[in-house]
């Protein structure tokens, strides 16, 4: 007699995760959910909660099962249930048993300082709320600021940062991990940064990461800055109608784009006036040719 | 002189000449007035064709990266001396650069000029030498970056033998 295993497919699956906490009394809540969907090379660079994808009634299921999981295991600490979610249903992936880098979109949705959670449980204090205080305000979105070559398969990049110059304002939160002079090296992970924008809606989210990225300046390493710009202005992206392969199916979005013609004529014009020096220390004549005059050998 | 700037491996052919005490952009067909006003960190405006954009640059040897109207450029000043020769010759082959009866190779730290007798081989090694087609036959040049070679330009005279 054979024996068969048979896995379900799950076409386009969304990659949906939930943030639970759990302490020495054994009371443990969940802190909603997170849409990971968006990855590369099956890592995921763009994340958000509330999720788009589900309704009231789905995440309130996702949320007490994930919960249910960590209360069943007798978790002690901050951890993340992730699932599969396609169709109208979500499968159990893995528990991570750490705080995660996603982890500030449920910060900024929630309130709640992660870190500080995890230091409170470690001390052996309650969490000192219930479920029924967690609350959900707005909506939040995280970027990966990574230094890699999008149009070139996402290869890892290197260089020195020339000028770093970081977003602000209402709404705009920047986990840095570089400094300007530092050098990009090969020898770490090239995440160089998370950018979290919030608003009210996701819609305003949107908006601050648009103009957030645009004014993110980070100069003598390539970056993917420009590519998450071009993600995020995406209509499907913007539709919520994303999967683990939106950016297979879209190449376009992480591939190089020409200047236009107005920008083209900035770019060169600049660059003309900033190497004019270099110029024209090359065109020089060399003192000793000026001084012979016309004669050369 | 004709000066070029390549973006993502495509050339762009500019000239910037003096007119009324400012500068003037040639591209094609068009003239436009172009001025740059930066910091010390490089943040500042470009002033073009009346139209001022706020702009963040950084120069590194021949790589002018900018940051202008929402996204980063990375900009590769090309010598227009190299670019005429590769497009007048291509690579040059060891044997053209012997057949001169001079050879003068340099890297960024260390310039020099060596003698060479057509049949003889050189002791130093020229990588991706190229020929300046251009100038009678009398230079030939490493490919060594055009911040170096104008760094060495008042210094070095041999460079221009």
């Amino acid at each position: 007699m054979a024996r068969l295993y048979v896995e379900r497919y799950i076409e386009n699956p969304r990659h949906i995760e939930v943030q639970v906490l759990g302490d020495d009394t054994g009371q443990v809540v969940h802190l909603f959910e997170r849409e990971c969907s968006v990855q590369r090379r099956f890592q995921k660079i763009v994340e958000e909660s509330p999720s788009p994808a589900l309704d009231a009634a789905t995440r309130d299921r996702i949320c007490s099962v994930a919960a249910g999981i960590a209360r069943r295991a007798g978790y002690r600490n901050a951890g993340t249930v992730e699932f599969i979610f396609g169709q109208g249903e979500f499968y159990f992936l893995e528990m991570n048993t750490r705080l995660q880098v996603e982890h500030p979109v449920t910060e900024q949705i929630t309130g709640i300082d992660l870190v500080r959670e995890q230091l409170r449980i470690a001390a052996g204090e309650p969490l000192g709320y219930t479920q029924d205080d967690v609350r959900v305000s707005g909506h939040a979105i995280e970027y990966r600021i990574y230094a890699e070559d999008p149009a070139r398969g996402y290869t890892p990049t290197t260089g020195p940062v020339l000028s770093l110059r970081v977003p602000g304002g209402e709404g705009i939160r920047v986990d840095l991990g570089i400094v300007q002079g530092q050098d990009i090296s090969a020898a770490f992970d090239p995440m160089l940064a998370k950018l979290i924008v919030s608003g009210r809606d996701r819609q305003q989210a949107l908006e601050r990461a648009d103009a957030a990225l645009a004014q993110f300046v980070l100069l003598g390493c390539r970056t993917n800055i420009d590519f998450l710009r071009r993600l995020s202005r995406h209509p499907v992206f913007v539709a919520g109608d994303i999967h683990t392969g939106f950016l297979d199916a879209h190449p376009e979005v992480a591939a190089d784009v020409s200047p236009s013609p107005a920008t083209l004529r900035r770019l060169l014009g600049a660059a003309a006036l900033q190497t004019r020096p270099l110029r024209d220390a090359a065109e020089a004549i060399p003192a000793l040719h000026a001084a012979i005059g016309g004669w050369r050998n | 002189m004709r000066h070029a700037f390549e973006i993502d491996a495509t050339p762009h052919e500019v000239w910037l000449g003096r007119e009324s005490g400012e500068y003037i952009l040639h591209l094609d067909n068009e003239r436009l007035p172009v001025s740059l006003s930066l910091d010390d960190q490089g943040h500042g405006s470009l002033r073009i064709d009346g139209e001022t954009v706020p702009i963040t640059l950084a120069r590194r040897g021949d790589d002018c990266f900018i940051h202008l109207d929402g996204s980063t450029w990375q900009l590769r000043y090309r010598d227009p001396l190299e670019r005429a020769s590769a497009l007048a010759h291509g690579s040059a082959t060891s044997t053209a650069w012997h057949a001169r009866g001079r050879c003068s190779s340099a890297t960024a730290s260390r310039p020099c000029s060596i003698p060479a007798r057509p049949s003889s081989s050189c002791r130093r090694s020229p990588p991706n030498m190229a020929y300046d087609g251009r100038c009678a036959g009398r230079r030939h040049r490493s490919p060594a970056s055009a911040s170096s070679r104008a760094a060495r330009s008042s210094s070095t005279p041999t460079m221009r033998a």
